[in-house]
């Protein structure tokens, strides 16, 4: 009788000891996917933010006024262009949402096609804040000199064995407009 | 059960509790380190813009380029992003072609040294460029 006890205890704890090492198993591989896609994105957004920036410090070049176009807490479109007197390029940074969910995409001349993204961005989206020379807050649009640009992309991590979870990287820029210092 | 059989026992336990703290403790620090980065990453982009405001305000006229050593020495500022706030210490060397000279009364060219620092929300204080090793540019004077 006393063998058979000892049995079903060895059992029971031969039990425990598999289910902590298989839930552990199942955890080193949701954290391990996770961390993965957290690294994969942070580098991902790092591209974009520089791309961003690229277009960003065409603000103004070749063009002697209304260079900026168009300025909201999600957008912002400005002109510039190739050479003095060439023909104004018009460039629309921002928001917009896509089957529900808001995206970052970037417009070139009036173009429905995006010459940069859509990228799934977070809840938070994407937040502009214009500057004027001395640092002021949401100046009329002919005294914006630097823009703070705060944006949150989103990846949807969904695999049947580890379930649903979304992995978010905030990023702030700041980009000051040098062709308008000039 | 012998008292041997116990003990063996709890060795065993006690192994295996050292494998799968070893294993967990392994993977949060990973997931520490990834987090950092993106802390940093934020740390760095705050240091361009200081840099880009020096340019364009020299740019601009809005700085002379004699006054930005004494604009931006021992200048600081915070700045919050993503709930981290980064404390930003600036100091400016005049330097000239062949290094770091103070005595010169209108240098040429002006070394700006950048270190931030930010509290993790894990306590722990990240450092962006360090007193002892700043983040630096050289910035000259283009009308010497």
């Amino acid at each position: 009788m006393s063998a058979l006890l000892e049995a079903i205890a060895a059992t029971l704890i031969g039990g425990i000891f598999m289910l902590t090492i298989i839930t552990s198993i199942i955890n080193i591989q949701a954290i391990g996917v996770n961390l993965n896609q957290q690294i994969e994105l942070v580098e991902t957004s790092e591209d974009i933010v520089s791309v961003i920036e690229s277009y960003l410090s065409f603000v103004g070049a070749g063009v002697a006024d209304s260079a900026i176009i168009n300025t909201t807490d999600s957008s912002f479109t400005f002109s510039y262009a190739d050479s003095i007197g060439s023909a104004r390029r018009i460039i629309n940074i921002g928001e917009e949402t896509i089957n529900d969910s808001k995206q970052l995409a970037a417009y070139r001349d009036g173009s429905t096609i995006p010459s940069l993204g859509p990228f799934q961005l977070s809840d938070y989206g994407v937040e502009f804040v214009y500057y004027d020379v001395n640092e002021n807050p949401n100046p009329a649009d002919s005294l914006i000199r630097s823009v703070q640009m705060t944006m949150e992309f989103e990846y949807d991590t969904y695999r049947e064995d580890i379930d649903r979870r979304f992995i978010r990287h905030r990023i702030r820029i700041w980009k000051y407009f040098k062709n308008l210092y000039l | 059960m012998t008292y041997g059989q116990l003990f063996l026992i709890l060795l065993a336990m006690v192994m295996f509790s050292t494998i799968y703290l070893t294993t967990y403790n392994s993977l949060f620090d990973q997931a520490d380190l990834a987090y950092k980065g993106m802390y940093l990453l934020n740390g760095q982009k705050v240091t361009d813009k200081f840099f880009q405001e020096i340019e364009s305000k020299i740019l601009g006229q809005i700085l002379s380029f004699d006054n930005l050593e004494s604009a931006y020495n021992n200048f600081s500022d915070s700045i919050t992003v993503s709930d981290v706030v980064y404390h930003v210490n600036i100091s400016t060397t005049p330097c000239t072609q062949t290094g770091a000279d103070t005595t010169t009364v209108n240098p040429e060219f002006i070394r700006v040294d950048m270190s931030i620092w930010g509290i993790h929300p894990d306590s722990d204080t990240l450092w962006i460029g360090m007193p002892s090793a700043p983040i630096s540019k050289v910035f000259v004077d283009l009308f010497y």
